[in-house]
């Protein structure tokens, strides 16, 4: 009897935690404020800027990715950039990503592996192009081919 | 992801669209006009940067250069009147093929001063070389730039807008400068002249200091500290003995009379990569563990594999790829074909190679060992037969010359 009264009180406050959590602590959005304001930067400040950071946004990923690609960045708003890379089908509107949001792997990974114009394999090509796992199969052609350092998790 | 992190990436992006012989191109914006074709200026300078491209052009253009010479030659052996049997036209076909091979640049004279300095141990940072006191401080030269490359004196902020300027081919950078390049871009120093030069090259997305750049009677000191992204160089040692130490804070790098050495690091999570690719011996030290390893040509280490080189290495860095035959050297055709396509037979002390034998060698085209009726090939020593058979290797000797 008293066992069952603590397994639902138990019950009510984990749920009640995780109310919290998600209306509070959960949010993707960097705490970090950079010294510098990284849009006013050239792309070889812009480049040493990422090595101080301790987190990437998703719109530093997005002139990250196209300076890698294409040597330079010619354009000067994250709208521009997204545009860009949604036109050359890098990133995806189903992702929902933000200029402010954090950088992921996978979403990185996807990226680079497009830029590169990795061969996908059977099951990105019919899974991923509906959108099923697309950035977890990224993850696994951009390690094959060595643009991540395998086994390493701290740059998840 | 961590900005260290997706620096390499970019780093690693780069290198994988310059290995592939053709940066993507820009893709022009509406109403913008298709970027001009690279010249041959151009391919010149990708050769130089190790570009596949650039290879595969200068392999071309040598083997092209080849055939009109042979072609040239045979015309004229053929305008020629007939030759006694005694000499027989094949030597000029035999001069013709090497003048088409890239002319290798000839190795530095030893010294007779330094007997062996390949074989003399780095020496640790806190060690003074012997007549430190004496040692002249010199300046390194810039020989090479790509792309946007920035140096700046002391302890400049990166963020400093001022303090960093363009580095120019030609300029001489002093001890205590730090350089920066950006993506698709390098820069080339040169260390010390005549036969005893070191040649340093930063490449994309790297930061780095001259710690120190001193000569002694006999040792020529260069210490870079790396604080991150890569670097590779070389050393020619004639009269003095090059000591060269690349330092960071996640691993170092000592090379002991090298060719060909790289570093590339990432501070954040620890991840580095030493690789030696032509001659020498380099030592990496990981400071997050204190273990070292010495690391021969064709090798590498990484943060992952320096407790366990060789069997790493072995496991995962088998050569299953496929290449296109005419970017690659004889001797990696050579590899390749042995590693690939099981036709060799691993010898008793686990690493050499008994010769390649082929079960249909003419349809491989691949040259005969110059034996009539069975066209095989055969390379010394010869395949050894196996008692226990020959499932899935390339038959045997006995069995290909029809015994």
């Amino acid at each position: 009897m008293r066992s069952g009264f603590c397994m639902r009180r138990a019950r009510r406050l984990s749920l009640g935690l995780v109310a919290v959590l998600a209306l509070t602590g959960c949010s993707q959005h960097r705490h970090y404020t950079p010294p510098v304001d990284p849009n006013q930067l050239t792309d070889i400040q812009f480049v040493h800027y990422l090595e101080t950071v301790p987190v990437v946004t998703f719109g530093e990923g997005c002139r990250a990715v196209l300076i890698a690609a294409d040597g330079a960045d010619r354009f000067d708003s994250f709208a521009a950039r997204y545009a860009e890379l949604e036109r050359r089908g890098w990133v995806r509107d189903a992702w929902g990503l933000e200029a402010d949001d954090l950088l992921d792997l996978g979403t990185m990974c996807f990226m680079a592996a497009e830029a590169c114009d990795l061969p996908p394999s059977a099951s990105s090509t019919v899974l991923g192009s509906w959108g099923l796992s697309d950035r977890r199969y990224a993850v696994r052609k951009a390690v094959a081919a060595k643009l991540v350092a395998s086994g390493r998790t701290s740059c998840r | 992801m961590t900005g260290g992190a997706t620096v390499w990436m970019m780093g690693r992006t780069d290198d994988f669209l310059n290995h592939r012989g053709v940066y993507a191109k820009p893709e022009p914006a509406a109403g913008e006009i298709d970027p001009p074709k690279r010249s041959p200026a151009a391919f010149v300078r990708a050769y130089t940067d190790d570009s596949r491209e650039g290879k595969l052009m200068f392999r071309r253009a040598c083997t092209f250069a080849a055939l009109i010479a042979i072609g040239a030659c045979a015309l004229r052996a053929s305008a020629q009147p007939a030759p006694t049997p005694a000499a027989t036209p094949a030597p000029q076909r035999a001069t013709a093929t090497p003048s088409a091979r890239p002319v290798q640049p000839a190795p530095a004279p030893s010294s007779t001063a330094n007997p062996s300095p390949t074989t003399r141990p780095a020496q640790s940072q806190a060690a003074q070389p012997a007549g430190a006191d004496d040692a002249e401080a010199l300046k390194a030269k810039v020989i090479e730039v790509e792309g946007t490359v920035e140096f700046a004196l002391g302890d400049a902020d990166a963020f400093d807008l001022k303090a960093w300027k363009p580095v120019t081919v030609d300029m001489e950078l002093a001890p205590d400068t730090q350089i920066r390049t950006g993506m698709r871009s390098h820069c080339t120093l040169q260390f010390g002249e005549g036969p005893n030069i070191t040649v340093i090259q930063l490449r994309r997305g790297t930061q780095a200091k001259i710690l120190e750049y001193r000569r002694t009677i006999d040792e020529q000191r260069i210490r870079i500290g790396l604080g991150y992204g890569a670097v590779r160089g070389g050393s020619s040692e004639g009269t003095l003995r090059s000591d060269v130490v690349v330092d960071s804070t996640v691993a170092t790098l000592a090379k002991r009379g090298t060719e060909g050495w790289e570093i590339e690091i990432e501070p954040v999570s620890g991840t580095f990569r030493i690789s030696l690719s032509r001659s020498g011996l380099v030592e990496a030290f990981s400071k997050a563990t204190g273990e070292s390893q010495e690391v021969e040509p064709g090798e590498y280490v990484s943060d992952s594999t320096i407790a366990r080189l060789w069997i790493n290495q072995d496991i995962f860095d088998r050569a299953i790829e496929f290449y296109e035959p005419f970017s690659l050297t004889e001797y990696e055709v050579e590899f390749m074909f042995a590693e690939t396509t099981g036709y060799s037979s691993l010898g008793n002390s686990g690493h050499e190679l008994y010769g390649i034998a082929s079960r249909r060698p003419q349809q491989l085209g691949v040259p005969t060992g110059g034996y009539p009726g069975v066209g095989t090939v055969v390379l010394q020593p010869a395949p050894v037969s196996r008692a226990e058979g020959n499932f899935g290797f390339g038959q045997t000797f006995r069995v290909l010359v029809g015994r």
